[in-house]
């Protein structure tokens, strides 16, 4: 038995050291939100947060998460919707919508370290595939989220 | 209307399955249930609760092309009721088989979703307020060309009295429908053609079970599976000893053109997979490439006897007129669809003969003849719930190989629910079945 720390609560889990996060997510944990697409950690619509950091959950065995805190898209906001997703669905981001929860973990990844991020961030950092081309809506949500925060400085100047 | 498996059944078995399972009741909407509970079908397309919420019934797929939402508008537009009040979900295709195709096509692509049913959509919509208004009148007894409706409420002009649609409906629905409507001037639209934030997306950006790969059911198994990457190759010989050894592994599955593992999670199926050693026939065809294919075609064009499919003017006679010639030659290989979600389709064969199924489907009449194929069950016997595709691309239209895969798979493990996958794999090296387009 593996115990994990999932959107704040404990979860054992009976599975393969080596199985990836992903799979213990989506058919051990009934966590669906998290997907695969490529296996191989290039796409990103696995894409959860351990510690802290944005990680391709397909390619992280499940041992290298044991003793760390594991948040997936069910589990971002505790009340209601995270800005980024109210900034998903204000700025109608998603398209088929089958990346956009591993593009939302990324965002808001991106934003807790570079709040008011340039292009040259979004591009190094937002390099998961959309095959509907949603970037440059990912890029202007990412922008107004940014404005968003500076607001409340900008206004106390 | 009978739904082939309706929540209560999915909750009892779910009970029924209990503790060792891990996995937690989990059903994407798909069909609902609407019998009952004072909940109104006033037609095909639009259902009415008391408290005047409506949902509309969408006979096309989602695929990120925005359908889903605008064919929703383009009926509470004539019908005339609170968008705010509005939600969505997909027709039911086995219901569709029994009415008589009521909804029309479900085909959905070459992006005609909207253009090619939204006139008998808006028909939908105003034949409904017509019937919703002269339910209110017939109440007043009034004639109904006193009434009018807006946003959802009737009001007798002369004196001034409502009647909210919510508590008509029920009388409406006894109605016959009118013989023809009037369809509203596009100009005065207040729903259809304006930038209304789609239906789909809070539930998408919620991580919500809607995709087809999202489906868990009670005792459900998983499949990954392994197809032969050429042309109407075949499967020479299997040995699955390594892969029946491993953890989870419920059964290996040879067909005539796969090999299916099936097991209790994708990715021991899928591990499995690799450790069976499979022989392929290519039939032939394992030398074709791009090359060998572009000659070919390039053959077929040198071909005179060939029938004409169209003749525009006399190009001969252009060219040989022509002040200028410019030549140029344009190619398009063999392109993978590529679409983000994987093909995949639940399929459970149920004790009592009825087989469903869960599929990102483009075309779920399609899914319904490839699923009776597959399992010789009648249409009746079946009913397709069609979920959010992760992408279609026309893969998901004519190509319905992973519905009778999937089907296949569960008429070998009867009475047990089981979702078939593709890994990227599969779906990359599986190009045998798909369109030379981009």
């Amino acid at each position: 038995m593996l115990q994990l720390t999932v959107n704040g609560r404990t979860r054992a889990v009976d599975v393969e050291p080596e199985m990836p996060l992903l799979w213990v997510l989506r058919d051990h944990l009934n966590l669906p939100g998290t997907k695969y697409a490529c296996g191989i950690a290039v796409c990103g619509a696995c894409t959860v947060h351990v510690d802290g950091e944005a990680v391709r959950s397909c390619s992280l065995p499940v041992s290298a998460a044991v003793g760390k805190k594991i948040v997936t898209i069910e589990g971002l906001s505790e009340k209601g919707l995270h800005r980024v997703q109210k900034a998903w669905i204000e700025h109608e981001v998603p398209q088929c919508g089958y990346c956009q929860t591993g593009m939302i973990m990324t965002a808001v990844a991106l934003l807790a370290k570079h709040p008011g991020p340039t292009d040259a961030d979004i591009d190094a950092t937002m390099t998961n595939l959309c095959r509907c081309g949603t970037y440059a809506r990912v890029r202007k949500a990412i922008h107004a989220l940014a404005l968003d925060s500076a607001a409340p400085a900008a206004k106390n100047a | 209307m009978t739904i082939a498996l309706s929540r209560r059944e999915f909750l009892k078995a779910s009970a029924a399955v209990g503790g060792g399972l891990a996995l937690e009741f989990r059903f994407p909407v798909a069909t609902a249930a609407v019998a009952g509970a004072g909940v109104t079908e006033v037609n095909a397309w639009i259902v009415i609760h008391p408290d005047d919420r409506v949902v509309i019934r969408i006979a096309r797929s989602e695929m990120g092309q925005g359908t889903y939402t605008a064919l929703a508008q383009l009926v509470a537009e004539e019908l005339d009721c609170d968008w705010a009040n509005v939600s969505a979900e997909f027709a039911s295709p086995n219901e569709h088989i029994r009415r008589n195709r009521i909804w029309g096509s479900m085909s959905t692509g070459g992006s005609q979703g909207v253009r090619s049913s939204q006139d008998y959509v808006r028909k939908a919509g105003a034949s409904a307020r017509e019937m919703l208004v002269a339910a209110a009148a017939a109440r007043w007894k009034v004639p109904a060309v006193q009434c009018a409706a807006a946003s959802g409420v009737i009001t007798h002009g002369p004196t001034g009295r409502k009647l909210r649609y919510g508590e008509v409906a029920a009388a409406a629905a006894r109605l016959a429908p009118p013989k023809d409507v009037t369809l509203r001037d596009p100009a005065s639209w207040k729903i259809a053609g304006k930038p209304l934030h789609r239906l789909d997306i809070p539930d998408k950006v919620r991580g919500k079970p809607v995709f087809g790969v999202d489906v868990a059911l009670p005792g459900m198994l998983h499949a990954s599976i392994a197809q032969c990457p050429v042309f109407g190759g075949k499967v020479a010989s299997v040995d699955a000893r390594a892969a029946l050894a491993m953890r989870g592994v419920k059964k290996v599955v040879r067909e005539e053109t796969f090999v299916a593992v099936v097991a209790d999670s994708w990715w021991r199926a899928n591990e499995a997979l690799k450790k069976v050693t499979i022989e392929w026939d290519a039939a032939g065809n394992g030398h074709a490439d791009n090359q060998t294919i572009a000659a070919m075609l390039r053959e077929g064009l040198a071909d005179t006897k060939l029938p004409e499919a169209r003749r525009l003017g006399d190009t001969q006679a252009a060219f040989a007129a022509a002040a200028k010639i410019v030549e140029a030659e344009y190619q398009s290989p063999y392109l993978n669809h590529a679409t983000m979600e994987p093909q995949t389709c639940t399929a459970w064969l149920k004790p009592e003969g009825f087989l469903e199924v869960w599929t990102s489907t483009q075309n779920a009449e399609a899914s319904m003849a490839a699923a009776a194929e597959a399992s010789g069950l009648p249409l009746e016997k079946i009913e397709v719930h069609k979920m959010m595709l992760g992408g279609g691309f026309g893969r998901r239209g004519a190509p319905q190989d992973f519905v009778r895969q999937g089907v296949a798979i569960a008429k070998a493990m009867p009475g047990v629910p089981v979702k078939m996958m593709w890994s990227r794999e599969c779906s990359t090296t599986s190009i045998a079945r798909q369109a030379s387009r981009g």
